[in-house]
């Protein structure tokens, strides 16, 4: 968590001017810097179509690559796991990483951010293609369903033809899919965060010293600031950077930002 | 199309549909504070409709394989995403959220997947 609340406090500097806040926050608002709106930054923009592309050509590759026929005698749309996993892992990892990265710049922060975790992990996921994989899981589980019941004496076991004799009906096939996907998906972006955290927190002593990494350690037993809809949104996406509630937060980490 | 440019056209077609994502995403966040996590929701639901839209057309000949390729793997594939969601969901299991966390992710799963069903059902 406090990954990417660190990330925010860096972030408190650069809120929009013409954001409407309420009159109580402006008194922890730092001295007025360069509204920074994302939306204007072009290069945030190239970084973030660099990202989606190189990720949706890897998904594509993964796609072909990989089988997919998950509707087909076979469980999981290979192809489209895989990527959704990778994604999943490495979108944690790139936001835990960047909130331990005390020696970047807020602005740097947020175009890797936003290249990295929207770009690139975006693109190389998708929600799309995985719901249209289940609709056809489904699909092919009703016509099988239909098929049986109309032939005579219809089993309640679908035999698809793969040759080898009995697999997976469809209707299985897609709670397995859906539950895998989800479990091993939450699973991996725990993961992603240590991994990302930890190696943060190395490359911070590496590049500032031993202070740097012991006040990087402390972060995580802050306590999570007034507003905690907001920053619990913020912590897990990284990607808005004008969140009121980051300047209520104590300012330890503001003091490091270059 | 050679399977390189049609390759290069997925790709760039996801590049869109990830920057269509970022701006659509940021200019929400930055109207509505609250917007947490119901943004990638409504992107997703976006690009799932529109997904099962290009797959029926697919289906009924309307439309040939390539062209759903770049459509639906490409820009509906980089409009979506599942890596946000699945974080946002940790999130909210990190920060104890256990019922927020659990509905969340019954969305995830129920509405991309009836917005398919809907976008195929409208052509």
């Amino acid at each position: 968590m406090a990954d990417s609340e660190a990330l925010h406090k860096d972030s408190a500097a650069y809120a929009p001017a013409d954001a409407a806040q309420p009159a109580a926050d402006d008194h922890a608002v730092p001295a007025p810097a360069p509204a920074y709106n994302p939306l204007t930054d072009w290069g945030v923009y190239a970084a973030v179509f660099c990202g989606g592309f190189v990720g949706t050509l890897l998904r594509y590759a993964l796609s072909v690559a990989l089988p997919q026929n998950g509707s087909a005698g076979g469980v999981l749309y290979w192809g489209t796991f895989t990527a959704n996993m990778l994604a999943a892992f490495v979108y944690a990892a790139v936001a835990a990483y960047l909130g331990a990265a005390s020696w970047m710049g807020a602005r740097r922060k947020e175009r890797t951010n936003r290249a990295l975790g929207m770009g690139l992990c975006g693109g190389l996921s998708t929600m799309s293609t995985f719901a249209l994989e289940g609709f056809t899981q489904l699909r092919v589980a009703q016509d099988a369903a239909d098929a049986a019941s109309q032939s005579v004496g219809g089993t309640s076991i679908v035999v698809t033809t793969t040759g080898a004799g009995p697999t997976i009906p469809a209707n299985v096939a897609f709670v397995i899919y859906v539950a895998l996907t989800y479990v091993v998906g939450v699973l991996l972006a725990y993961a992603g965060s240590a991994v990302g955290a930890s190696l943060g927190a190395k490359a911070a002593a590496g590049h500032s010293g031993p202070d740097s990494a012991s006040s990087v350690a402390d972060a995580p037993s802050e306590p999570v600031s007034a507003g905690v809809s907001m920053d619990v949104g913020n912590a897990a996406d990284s990607d808005t950077s004008e969140s009121p509630d980051a300047s209520a937060s104590s300012d330890a980490s503001e003091s490091e930002v270059k | 199309m050679s399977s390189f440019v049609l390759a290069l056209g997925i790709a760039a077609l996801g590049g869109l549909g990830a920057v269509t994502r970022f701006t659509i995403d940021t200019q929400i966040k930055r109207a509505y504070k609250a917007a947490f996590p119901l943004t990638t929701l409504l992107i997703n639901a976006i690009a799932s409709f529109l997904a099962g839209m290009f797959a029926a057309m697919a289906a009924y000949g309307a439309m040939g394989a390539d062209a759903k390729l770049l459509l639906a793997t490409g820009f509906c594939g980089g409009l979506s995403t599942f890596s946000t969601a699945i974080n946002e969901i940790t999130s909210l299991l990190k920060s104890e959220r256990l019922g927020t966390a659990a509905a969340y992710m019954a969305t995830c799963v129920i509405v991309p997947l009836l917005c398919v069903i809907a976008g195929y059902a409208v052509i």
